[in-house]
């Protein structure tokens, strides 16, 4: 602090000090005074107030005019005088209302006001005091006030203040302000960069987006020219042609390509406006940018991706069509291919064009859930008609496209040819289940029935018809039908009998080979059973190399059946082969067994009437036999003596002659008794049953009989063992030519028979003979003791004995019969 | 003793009737034959004659009824089941004779093919039953 400061205060203190003397004199002098001045002051107030009320009334008239509000206190707030503008704006009832200014202060705001009232009485004046009130009506304002203090005789004793109520234009600032920050806000959020240049292109503003898209800060790209900076060479002229349209206060949108700081290439649109100052002049523009680079590079993504899904779409595998209200809009190739129309022919039908009747209801069901919105796509088995008038079966998949309210605009549907899947999940589930039918079954017409009725189910026609082959006749039969050739009792109607060779059915008999008719009007072969119909299908039944059925079907429509129902048919065929050969087998075999058994009955009545017929016809015989024997006898008695010799040895030959016809007609009655007598079996020893033979039978004394080994001891009907030894033994002796005749009986005992031999020394049997010998009638010699039934009777009762019997002999030298017999 | 003997005969063939005939001829007793052709005519001579025959001799073989048949409505009589009732057959077949012992018969004959031997039968047999005690009707 200087010397001259220190003066400076010193002085101003000394006056300090002089001033506070002088003034406490006064306030010494003045002291006794105060009372009186006190009570002057009374009376001054009192004067005052009438000086107010005059001056009031002067003043009226000066503020009267005066629109803003008016208001005069006194130093402590009181309000002593407001003009109607005050009072509306603090919400009085009128302007004689007593109210203190300070009541309506914002509570808040008490300090200011403080601070303010000191300011105005320090200075006299304060000017642009902004207050917030709160007013008698509870209104919140904001006041402005200029104010200034009243003196009388130099002595503050009030104040008066202009008020306006400045909230609305208070307000309004601050929703400009708002708003300005709101369009910068945007301006530097929004996703387009935005540039603002002069008329020489120099940039003037620019956005924060724009800092962003092309890489440069604010700083770097005020007061470029952006025309120069950014676009690439081959797209200036571009700027420069825009500018100068701009210029001409045009309002433009084109695309450029540009180079960003980092050098990247980017697409930008720019929609460029031009600006005006306040008197209309083009200042320069406004340029708004937007980034399309990627937008650009998902267009041709989006392009590219079009056609590779179009490639997709040409070359799947399944059958794309896109169609609107049931009529096809477009197809794939696919789908040309597989119905084998071209697009613009397809596109002239609508689905139901290519489908069948049969398969509508199901399609309907789903079509109408998608129109409710139930579903968005479905999955159908069904049929489409191709060109050529074939079928194919696939699996249709139909999606709905639907637009913003969820109505059905498109429909996509997906086309798999499942015709051959079908058909091999068909013949599978036919295969499993006719070989499930027909386990175990061994009638021919059951196997036959299960073949027909599984075949139609797969071949899904309306007759079927299976034939087995008559090879006795060279017919074909048909043992089971499935249709209409079937009637109310399952019966075949108008069983139908076919030549081999003859029909389709005959000739594929005769060559084993399966035939697919397409149209059997033009096959001469068919032949009408129970309809015309015009495919047909045969396939032949072939067990061992031969064919021994066929099956049969038929159906309306011309070229239905095709290579693979004939596969399927022949590897059915192939199946039930073995087992309706061996059903065919059992068939047979089970008429042979009934018929063999009505046979057996036959023969065994037959056998008995025969038995019975041999005793008539033997009594029948017999009889006059024995009465001309009686005659004779009678004529030779009752003419004793009257006969030459010659006479008498003619009646000797006549009862010789009935004596042999007699033992001829014992003889085939023995024969055709054996085997029909059933007399009990019981236990034979053979060495007692000879020594009785040799006791009946006629031994001459030339001959010996000799048993060489123990015989043993058969279980049989003695009677027939005896006729057997018997015979051999009495040939043996008859056709004995020897001086010394011998008969030699042996036996040889095997495993399961004993083997006989009866060996004799006799005229033998010329080795041609030896097979006619067993037959009946069959003599050798004419001998008057040989009827030539004897070795039949031995050769029938060996049969009876399941055992064998052979000779062994040489002319004029022997004969040796060997047999066996069985042990029981 | 011996006695005479009431003889049915019941036979077809002449013949035969003829041999028994000259057989019954040529013995010491006249034994009465009574003859008769076949079953039925039998059946009416039983019914009408006054007095039963002794014995039956019965051809097995005959028209209408035959002999077995003959024979089961005999045995079914009260009355004639006890006339003894002799086969005289050519039938050897064993059937037949096993049929008759079953319905019941006094003997069974086989007519041999020579007269002599069938004398020879007829002798015994009728020897045989004369010397037999039987039933008195």
């Amino acid at each position: 602090m200087s010397q001259e400061q220190l003066d400076i205060l010193q002085r101003a203190l000394a006056r300090e000090r002089a001033a506070r003397k002088q003034a406490e004199k006064i306030l010494e002098e003045k002291s006794a005074e105060l009372y009186q001045v006190n009570k002057k002051l009374e009376e001054s107030h009192a004067e005052l107030m009438s000086l107010y009320d005059k001056t009031n009334s002067q003043l009226q008239g000066v503020f009267e005019n005066i629109v803003d509000a008016y208001v005069i206190m006194d130093l402590w707030g009181n309000i002593l005088k407001m003009n109607d503008a005050a009072v509306k704006l603090l919400g009085f009832n009128d302007v004689k209302t007593n109210s203190n200014l300070m009541e309506l202060v914002d509570p808040k705001e008490i300090e200011k006001v403080a601070t303010s009232f000191k300011t105005l009485m320090e200075k006299g004046v304060i000017t642009n005091f902004k207050v917030k009130i709160v007013t008698k009506t509870g209104e919140k304002k904001l006041a402005h006030i200029n104010a200034s203090v009243i003196y009388e005789k130099g002595i503050a004793v009030g104040a008066q203040g202009i008020v306006r109520d400045i909230t609305v234009e208070s307000d309004y600032q601050k929703s400009i302000e708002a708003e300005r920050q709101k369009y910068m806000s945007i301006i530097d959020n929004m996703n387009l960069g935005l540039v603002e240049v002069n008329n020489e292109d120099e940039i003037q503003f620019v956005n924060q987006q724009f800092t962003e898209i092309s890489g440069y800060s604010k700083d770097e790209l005020i007061g470029q020219v952006g025309g120069q900076l950014f676009p690439v060479d081959k797209d200036k002229d571009i700027i420069v042609l825009e500018n100068e349209k701009r210029l001409k206060g045009k309002s433009n949108s084109y695309e450029i390509e540009v180079n960003t700081k980092s050098g990247e290439k980017r697409f930008w649109l720019i929609s460029g406006a031009p600006n005006y100052d306040i008197s209309g002049n083009v200042t320069g523009s406004i340029g708004i940018h937007l980034d399309i680079t990627d937008a650009k590079r998902n267009t041709e993504l989006i392009q590219e991706q079009k056609r590779e899904l179009d490639v997709i779409i040409n070359n799947s595998s399944i059958g794309i069509v896109l169609t609107q209200y049931g009529d096809i809009l477009k197809t794939n190739a696919t789908f040309q291919d597989l119905l084998g129309y071209s697009e613009s022919q397809l596109n002239e039908f609508s689905i139901k064009d290519l489908s069948f009747e049969e398969d509508y209801p199901e399609s309907k069901y789903y079509i109408d859930k998608m129109n409710l919105g139930e579903i968005d796509n479905f999955t159908v088995n069904k049929r489409y008609k191709k060109r050529n008038g074939s079928v194919i079966w696939a699996k249709t998949n139909v999606n709905a496209v639907r637009d913003n309210d969820g109505n059905i605009k498109f429909q996509v549907a997906l086309i798999e040819d499942i015709t051959s899947e079908r058909e091999r999940t068909l013949i599978i589930d036919m295969i499993n289940n006719l070989t499930k039918s027909i386990l175990g079954k061994t009638d021919v017409n059951e196997i036959a029935w299960e073949i027909v009725n599984n075949i139609a189910e797969y071949l899904d026609s309306e007759d079927c018809v299976i034939y087995l082959v008559d090879h006795n006749n060279n017919t074909l039969e048909q043992i089971a039908v499935y249709g209409e050739k079937l009637d109310e009792d399952n019966k075949i109607r108008n069983k139908l009998t076919v030549p081999i060779g003859e029909g389709i059915v005959g000739s594929v008999v005769k060559s084993g080979i399966s035939e697919i008719i397409k149209n059997t009007s033009k096959d001469k072969r068919y032949i009408v059973d129970d309809k015309q119909r015009f495919s047909e299908i045969t396939v032949p039944i072939i067990s061992e190399g031969r064919v021994i059925g066929v099956i049969d079907s038929e159906h309306k429509d011309k070229n239905y059946y095709t290579k693979e129902h004939a596969k399927a048919l022949e590897s059915v065929a192939s199946l039930v082969a073995i087992q309706l050969r061996t059903a065919i087998n059992i068939r047979e075999r089970k008429k042979a067994e009934s018929k063999n058994e009505h046979l057996l009955l036959e023969l065994a009545k037959s056998n008995d009437e025969l038995q019975e017929y041999a005793h008539i016809v033997s009594h029948d015989l017999k009889s006059p036999l024995r009465s001309i024997e009686a005659l004779v006898s009678w004529i030779k008695a009752d003419n004793s003596g009257k006969f030459d010799d010659v006479s008498l040895q003619n009646f000797d030959l006549i009862a010789t002659t009935l004596e042999k016809m007699e033992q001829l007609i014992s003889d085939i009655l023995t024969y055709s008794s054996i085997g029909s007598e059933t007399q009990e079996e019981q236990e034979v020893d053979l060495n007692v049953l000879i020594d009785e033979l040799k006791q009946i039978l006629y031994v001459p004394d030339h001959v010996s009989i000799n048993v060489l080994n123990t015989l043993p001891t058969v279980k049989g009907d003695k009677t027939k063992l005896q006729q057997l030894f018997q015979n051999l033994i009495s040939n043996a002796i008859k056709f004995n030519d020897k001086d010394s005749g011998v008969v030699n009986i042996n036996v040889e005992e095997k495993k399961s028979f004993y083997q006989f031999s009866i060996q004799d020394n006799g005229v033998g049997i010329d080795k041609k003979y030896h097979d006619k010998i067993f037959k009946i009638f069959h003599s050798l010699n004419s001998s008057k003791e040989s009827t030539g039934i004897g070795l039949s009777i031995v050769k029938k009762i060996i049969d009876l004995f399941k055992g064998e019997i052979w000779i062994e002999s040489e002319k004029g030298k022997g004969t040796t019969f060997h047999f066996t017999l069985k042990k029981s | 003793m011996e006695k005479k003997l009431k003889v049915l005969l019941i036979e077809d063939d002449t013949i035969e009737i003829m041999k028994l005939n000259r057989t019954v001829s040529t013995l010491d007793i006249k034994h009465d034959i009574i003859e008769a052709n076949n079953g039925e005519e039998a059946l009416r001579i039983l019914k009408e004659e006054q007095s039963l025959p002794h014995i039956i001799l019965l051809d097995l073989n005959m028209p209408k009824i035959n002999g077995l048949e003959f024979l089961g409505i005999l045995k079914n009589d009260d009355t004639l089941k006890y006339i003894p009732t002799i086969i005289l057959t050519t039938s050897n077949n064993q059937k037949d004779l096993l049929e008759c012992y079953r319905i019941g018969i006094a003997g069974y004959v086989l007519k041999p093919l020579k007269y002599e031997d069938y004398v020879s039968k007829i002798e015994k047999l009728l020897a045989y039953w004369s010397i037999n005690e039987l039933i008195k009707a």
